[in-house]
């Protein structure tokens, strides 16, 4: 198979992915993964200043990138109990407690 | 020491006693008219103190110096009453009172006094001397006043005993080394006239302790000594108590350590020397040395030297037949007989001659005294003189004085130089004149800058004529220069001579010098032998200077950039608020109305609430503060969650 005829597929691969995605998707999971690319792309921007000006301060870029991660993994979670449990109210309520419990890590390390 | 019953130990202590007497002992000094004079004034000073113990020793030294003690009667009155609950100055001013064998009454303060006095009796711990003193006092008063019995009184101190009776050990609390104890208890027994067996065995003990007897130890104190010599003599002599006899090593002992202690200048001690003396004078006269004394120990040449023989009060020497001979005179460090020995001719105890010997110098005098075999030997010294000439300083690029340029005294200031650096060396030649070649002649420099000296000898050189010729020549060489400490500079050049045969010693002052160095080297030697921990500790030369590495403050980047990653992360976030609408995000299902608004809405303020406390704590708040307002906020939160939830829930279900 040619490069170009390679290409072609991908495409038509990440089109009927999408289309997948948004007929059978509800919407609490696409406000979820929403959340959770823009999680990502924060994630993403703090590792790349860090590689660009240094750790320094170290425990800020910590604080920062693990928030990120923490936030992901939560935000993860919920979306599996979203998707798997009815009790909807009993999962976001469980996802905040555990996001105030992660702020309140972050800001005690940001320095 | 004295008294034996036995017959041949009789025999055998005149023969030693003959033999003794034989050469009587002989001390180069004794108590002069001056000292007399002196003593006079401390016992006048002493009257009019305001210590008791002073005036009491003052009215002592003053009787005994046949002085006038009048002034005493009233003084010491005067003490007593002003502080008549002292047992001392009570004690000390009767004692006074009694010396002065004054008639007074001491008015309202005697009955206080008495009391002083019986209470210090009856006093415990320390108090044998507390005893003492009103013993004494009471014996001033005529005895029996305040103590019942004397005798009784004398025998409780003796006490003081050892168990067979032989010796008067020291009271309690008094050192062995010291023998005050057995002097005041010696006090006592001349003050009471108590005679007793226990006080003979006493008083013989008390004189082994005199410095000279066999067994003793020279190096009691000699005021301690003066004291046992007068209590003793006053117990044996007054009391009329057992023959005691001081030997005349003894006597001689006591006698220079007596005058030695003569230039005392308090009241105490001045009685101390004074009775003794007086006492070992009068008492014991066969132990008594005789004062041989040069009256001038230093002569010009050709005067008249005198020659006294006194006893130690400075008095004449009577019943001795014989008087003073000059045997022979030698000069210091020549053969014998090298002066015809004049003869001393005189009455009196003071005795002259003309000097015959010549040249200047320490002679030696050998002296014969009443005939005795035994010479004794004085030391004259004759002087003359001197001064310095044909003197020469001179800078020279040897050692030899003349091989380089001479200049006259004085130099003047800036005229004459001399460099360490061209290896020259200064030198200056003098000549003595007079009878006396100098012992010690010195060539001195001083840095007019800092005012240190150096000094160099001189030595006796044939490079002048005459006998008295001298050298110094200083290279200023490596050594020299550390003398001189590397200063350069201005030095005044002086030279200092001097001799026992010198009316006075010659210091000349020969100018200014400008004297040239070369710098301080660095130091040649190490602080160690072995390094002690490090290697750098026998190091010559400083370390290296720390210099402390602070921490560097880290790279920060240009704020242009983290500006920009700020925009992206917004860009993140406008992206997402953008995104929302599109992936059907509502608020169709918050609730419009009723308590389950409020509760919703309260649910998000909680929460609001809660960021806020965060963000507080991140900037200003204290950990156990932010915990302190978490708690109650957080608790808050699950409740109000918890309702907000409920009612969704049972929303949901209708």
């Amino acid at each position: 198979m040619t490069p170009a005829a390679s290409a072609l597929d991908i495409r038509g691969v990440g089109k009927s992915l999408l289309a997948e995605y948004r007929k059978a998707a509800n919407t609490q999971t696409k406000i979820v993964d929403l959340f959770l690319a823009f999680i990502v792309a924060t994630g993403v921007l703090q590792f790349l200043y860090c590689a660009l000006v240094g750790t320094f301060p170290f425990n800020s870029f910590l604080s920062g990138f693990f928030s990120c991660v923490g936030m992901f993994a939560l935000t993860v979670s919920l979306r599996l109990q979203l998707s798997s449990e009815k009790n909807v109210e009993k999962a976001f309520g469980e996802y905040t407690f555990c996001c105030l419990l992660l702020f309140f890590v972050v800001f005690n390390f940001i320095g | 020491m004295a008294s034996s019953s036995s017959p041949p130990v009789l025999a055998i202590f005149f023969l030693v006693a003959l033999t003794l007497n034989q050469v009587t002992a002989q001390v180069d000094s004794f108590f002069s008219k001056a000292d007399f004079e002196r003593y006079h004034g401390i016992a006048k000073a002493a009257l009019e103190s305001r210590s008791p113990e002073t005036v009491f020793f003052g009215t002592k030294l003053s009787k005994a110096l046949g002085g006038d003690v009048s002034s005493v009667c009233t003084s010491a009155v005067g003490l007593i009453s002003d502080n008549p609950d002292d047992l001392e100055t009570v004690a000390y001013g009767m004692g006074a009172l009694k010396e002065a064998s004054c008639e007074v009454s001491l008015g309202a303060a005697e009955t206080r006094a008495m009391k002083t006095l019986k209470s210090g009796w009856g006093a415990e711990g320390g108090s044998f001397r507390c005893k003492r003193l009103t013993l004494l006092a009471d014996l001033a008063l005529g005895g029996g006043k305040i103590l019942e019995n004397v005798e009784t009184a004398v025998k409780n101190i003796n006490k003081h005993r050892s168990e067979d009776g032989s010796v008067l050990s020291l009271p309690e609390g008094m050192s062995d080394e010291s023998t005050d104890g057995t002097f005041q208890l010696l006090e006592i027994i001349a003050a009471t006239k108590v005679t007793s067996k226990g006080i003979k065995k006493t008083l013989e003990r008390a004189a082994d302790l005199l410095p000279g007897a066999e067994g003793s130890d020279d190096e009691v104190d000699a005021g301690a000594d003066a004291t046992l010599l007068s209590a003793l003599a006053t117990a044996v002599a007054d009391a009329g108590g057992p023959n005691l006899s001081v030997t005349p090593a003894q006597g001689e002992a006591l006698a220079r350590i007596l005058l030695k202690m003569k230039g005392t200048a308090s009241a105490k001690g001045a009685y101390k020397v004074f009775a003794a003396l007086h006492t070992l004078a009068t008492k014991f006269p066969d132990a008594a040395p005789e004062a041989l004394v040069l009256a001038t120990p230093v002569i010009k040449e050709g005067a008249v030297f005198r020659v006294e023989c006194r006893n130690i009060l400075g008095g004449e020497i009577s019943g001795r037949s014989g008087g003073v001979e000059l045997e022979k005179v030698v000069a210091l460090g020549q053969a014998a007989d090298s002066v015809t020995p004049p003869r001393l001719e005189g009455s009196g105890g003071a005795l002259e001659a003309t000097f015959t010997g010549s040249g200047v110098g320490v002679y030696e005098l050998s002296l014969k005294v009443g005939g005795k075999d035994a010479a004794v030997k004085r030391f004259l010294v004759v002087q003359a003189a001197a001064s310095l000439i044909n003197i020469e300083v001179g800078v020279s690029p040897s050692r030899a004085h003349l091989d380089g340029k001479l200049y006259q005294v004085p130099l003047r200031g800036g005229q004459v130089k001399a460099s360490a650096l061209e290896g020259e060396y200064v030198s200056a030649a003098f000549t003595v004149a007079g009878a006396a070649i100098p012992q010690q002649a010195f060539f001195k420099f001083t840095n007019l800058a800092t005012n240190s000296e150096i000094l160099f000898a001189a030595k006796r050189s044939g490079i002048r004529s005459g006998a008295g010729s001298f050298v110094a020549v200083v290279s200023l060489a490596d050594e020299v220069q550390a003398a001189f400490g590397h200063r350069s500079g201005e030095y005044q050049l002086s030279l200092v001579v001097g001799d026992v045969g010198f009316d006075k010693p010659l210091e000349q002052d020969l100018g200014a010098l400008n004297l040239t160095f070369s710098s301080k080297p660095a130091v040649s030697h190490a602080l160690y032998r072995k390094p002690l921990l490090w290697e750098s500790d026998t190091a010559l030369s400083p370390l290296p200077e720390i210099h402390h590495q602070f921490r560097q403050p880290e790279r920060r980047p240009n704020a242009v950039l983290p500006a920009a990653f700020t925009f992206l992360v917004a860009l993140a976030l406008t992206a997402f608020f953008r995104y929302l609408p599109r992936v059907g995000a509502n608020l169709n299902g918050f609730p419009s109305g009723g308590m389950a608004l409020f509760w919703n809405i309260a649910w998000l303020v909680c929460l609001l609430m809660v960021l806020f406390l965060f963000t507080a704590y991140w900037v200003f708040l204290k950990g156990m503060t932010t915990l302190k307002l978490l708690f109650p906020l957080g608790v808050t939160t699950l409740l109000v969650g918890h309702r907000a939830f409920v009612g969704k829930v049972k929303a949901g279900t209708s």
